[in-house]
């Protein structure tokens, strides 16, 4: 058997759309072993989500699901059965870890450690388990909204902006993996699991790259501008002659206006470029406009200008760099088809777990339910008569 | 004293900036030990000179503005600091003494830089084969664009978020904070402790490439699968690219971002199911139109949502967006009032839940700090120490840990191997 950095370590995900099948998508990349529980009417609500693979919504062709459940086993279980909670009992009494986001009050954590004081259970949801928002309702943009990050994003003469795709949902997802880990961590020294909370609305709040505590040290809001830096200039997105380009002085005025050809550089004092951002754009877009994206990002990085092309997520497949560290695998789906799969979100030297693809809906029953809880072939299928799997 | 999950291991962080000091800190928050190896020129903390855009206490840098910066004292909490020339031989031998006994090393620099110094991993593993190395870079130790520089928001820019980050009629803006570093930042922590882990199985170390736009890059993965069947046949077609849809970009619901009674007030608000649009319906006092044929059901409310949305807007704009909350939450309706950086210090919620912690830090005084985002039940942690002072620590690791001579650490100094303030 290949083994990989986390071989060992053995997941239960009661996940539903993005968050906790993140987390659990983290682990199980690196080789852990997890076995994603799908309620059996329907499955994961991302199976409903888009987009999908040819635009016709299908359980099996979302590509939110086939990204976020690679490399998973998938069983289906209502465990709010009798039944079924027996059967959760039993897998989780060989689990390490156990990742859900279905909710506050869906789950009985405490009830489900009892069995396995060894487990570590890791539960996300858009406000936490305490505090007087925890029977709010959540959704990304909730979480976006109450978590800072909105406010900081958009025109200052429109309304605020979400950062896009489900931005809270992944980056509570990625916080629970990397608490689970420091928590697995404990769990081997001490021989205690214990119970973790994520709420995404604190984990937006404690990514605001210094705002907060700028606030509090002197007073300061930090406003949303557009794509402009809040402090430094430039540093911003303007048209080119195809495309737009990001154009970043990377705190060296002097490099960057001798770069950009700007003459007498010297009129504009390094305390003022940021509020005489207008006047620099209006020297700066005629001279843009002279040379495509591509030129402006590979003759600005020769002078260590840290420029870049504003990409559509279409031309990130054929891209040099991206090809050249192999980012994308195609594996194949039964259902989907070929899929182009996105990378790593780093490369570990010498751990690469080849990517498998996400599950179908109860593709694993007969392997989990048989081969490892040791039911017979009967009994599985009275489970499915009584709907609990 | 309380236990930490991550007591025992340490850290060595070179890293500057954001993406790799977070990584850091989101160990040390843990309970690692993470020492910040500091040079005295070039510091992310800055020189003796305040710096443009940083913010200090009540606006003033004072006499050691690098003690003294927001950004600097946010990401660097719970570390403790060494001045160290890395660029002389005697600098390096000592920080290779602190490699043999260190759990992990986070670095950013460019690529190439650690094996100018002789540092690369291949090096440092022969020292410490336990030693588990990330290199957090932009684009990646390898490729074309591997000695390309970026930051933050560069990288929104190449991975296609700073394009669908944007207003339906507008150009590509992108996320108003340094978004891809502190994703990147959070992976190379969960990298980490995931080399970590099997370093208790194989007694081996590993080594962690990791670029800011691969790992920006896995949490847009649904847009990048679903470019699939136009990869047929061998050879990427070019498509349209996938439309800006402002704050509408999430499939199978109708959300979006509303103006309220004060100033730059607004809340946001997502309808999920058909229960929920009932719900909200109600709770805006059951205006006639809500029963228009084109409201009718989701794909009708998303076809007309233009005048849906001026409609809404009606309402909210009656009311400050904390009330327009407690009325839609308190039927059912999934709505959040955007908050500020002021009001979040002051949202009930936060503070209940002990969301910020109030901390002195000795040169730059007491004041609230946004604390950890995670509540583990066992070993809930807290901010132990502020962001260290420069050079804070070098008697404790030199002196200490390392068992270098008091005169020997004195002869170092006097050399600019061992350093005490920043020159620039």
């Amino acid at each position: 058997m290949e083994s990989y950095p986390l071989s060992d370590v053995r997941v239960i995900e009661l996940g539903e759309y993005v968050s906790a099948p993140y987390a659990a998508k983290l682990l199980a990349d690196l080789g852990a072993s997890v076995i994603k529980v799908e309620n059996p009417r329907g499955g994961d609500e991302a199976r409903r989500a888009g987009p999908f693979i040819d635009g016709i919504p299908h359980p099996e062709k979302s590509a939110l699901f086939l990204h976020l459940n690679t490399n998973k086993k998938g069983i289906t279980l209502d465990f709010r059965t009798e039944t079924g909670w027996a059967l959760l009992a039993q897998l989780i009494s060989r689990a390490d870890i156990l990742v859900g986001n279905l909710g506050p009050g869906a789950l009985d954590y405490l009830k489900l450690r009892a069995g396995n004081p060894r487990l570590i259970t890791v539960s996300i949801s858009c406000f936490g388990e305490e505090g007087p928002y925890a029977a709010y309702r959540g959704a990304d943009i909730v979480a976006q909204a109450l978590g800072g990050v909105m406010k900081l994003t958009g025109f200052p003469d429109r309304e605020p902006l979400k950062i896009a795709g489900p931005q809270g949902e992944y980056l509570a997802g990625l916080n629970a993996a990397l608490v689970a880990m420091a928590a697995l961590h404990f769990r081997d020294e001490s021989g205690h699991g214990q119970h973790i909370e994520i709420s995404s609305m604190e984990c937006m709040a404690s990514i605001l790259e210094g705002a907060l505590t700028g606030f509090a040290y002197d007073g300061s809001q930090r406003r949303r501008d557009g794509p402009r830096h809040p402090t430094a200039y430039p540093s911003t997105i303007l048209p080119s002659k195809d495309g737009f380009v990001h154009v970043d002085a990377s705190g060296d005025w002097e490099t960057f206006a001798r770069f950009m050809g700007i003459p007498e550089p010297e009129r504009f004092k390094p305390e003022e470029l940021r509020e005489r951002a207008d006047e620099i754009d209006a020297l700066l877009i005629p001279r843009l406009a002279e040379r495509s994206r591509e030129e402006w990002f590979h003759e600005a990085q020769a002078w260590r200008l840290p420029f870049a092309m504003v990409l559509s997520v279409d031309e990130l497949p054929p891209d040099p760099q991206f090809q050249a560290r192999g980012f994308f695998t195609e594996i194949a789906h039964p259902v989907a088809g070929p899929l182009l799969q996105a990378g790593a979100p780093f490369q570990v030297k010498g751990a690469r777990r080849p990517a498998g693809r996400a599950p179908l809906l109860g593709e694993h029953n007969e392997e989990v339910y048989r081969g490892m809880l040791g039911y017979t072939a009967q009994e599985l299928s009275q489970l499915r008569g009584m709907g609990v799997i | 004293m309380e236990r930490l999950p991550l007591e025992g291991l340490r850290v060595l962080d070179l890293s500057q900036v954001y993406a790799g000091p977070l990584a850091a800190r989101t160990l040390a928050d843990l309970g690692a030990e993470v020492i910040r190896v500091e040079s005295a020129v070039r510091s992310t903390r800055g020189g003796p000179r305040p710096q443009p855009g940083a913010v200090y206490p009540q606006g003033d840098p004072g006499r050691r503005p690098f003690n003294r910066s927001a950004y600097y004292n946010e990401v660097n909490r719970n570390k403790l600091a060494v001045g160290l020339d890395l660029s002389k031989e005697a600098g390096r031998d000592i920080f290779k003494k602190l490699v043999a006994v260190s759990d992990a090393l986070i670095e950013n620099f460019s690529p190439r830089v650690m094996a100018n110094f002789g540092l690369d991993y291949p090096v440092l593993e022969g020292i410490n084969p336990r030693l588990v190395m990330v290199s957090i870079s932009a684009y990646g130790q390898t490729g074309p664009y591997r000695g390309y520089v970026s930051f933050g928001r560069g990288i929104e820019a190449m991975t296609g978020l700073s394009d669908v980050t944007a207003y339906e009629d507008s150009g590509p803006i992108g996320p108003g904070i340094a978004y891809a570093d502190a994703v990147a930042g959070l992976h190379a922590a969960f990298a980490v402790l995931a080399a970590l882990r099997e370093r208790r199985r194989t007694g081996r170390g590993r080594y962690i490439d990791l670029s800011l736009r691969e790992s920006l890059a896995a949490m847009m993965g649904e847009w990048l699968v679903s470019l699939s069947p136009k990869r047929m046949g061998g050879c990427f077609r070019r498509v349209e690219r996938p439309p800006r849809a402002g704050n509408r970009d999430a499939t199978g619901l109708f959300q979006g971002c509303y103006r309220c009674r004060g100033e730059d007030d607004w809340i946001a608000v997502a309808i999920q199911s058909e229960a929920e649009w009932e719900a909200f319906c109600r709770a805006i006092g059951d205006p006639p139109w809500v029963r228009e044929e084109r409201f009718a059901d989701l794909l009708s409310r998303l076809r007309n949502r233009a005048e849906l949305d001026r409609l809404i807007e009606g309402w909210t704009i009656r009311h400050t967006s904390e009330e327009a909350m407690r009325i839609l939450q308190g039927v059912g309706v999934r709505a959040g009032a955007v908050r500020s950086v002021g009001e979040l210090f002051s949202d009930r919620h936060l503070r209940a839940r002990g969301f910020f912690e109030k901390i002195t830090h000795p040169e730059a005084g007491t004041h609230d700090y946004p604390g950890l985002p995670w509540k583990l039940g066992l070993t809930p942690g807290c901010i132990r120490a502020p962001a260290p002072c420069f050079a804070e620590h070098n008697a404790y690791v030199f002196g200490e840990l390392l068992g270098i001579p008091q005169d020997r650490i004195a002869a170092l100094e006097a050399e600019g191997v061992i350093v005490r303030t920043p020159i620039r």
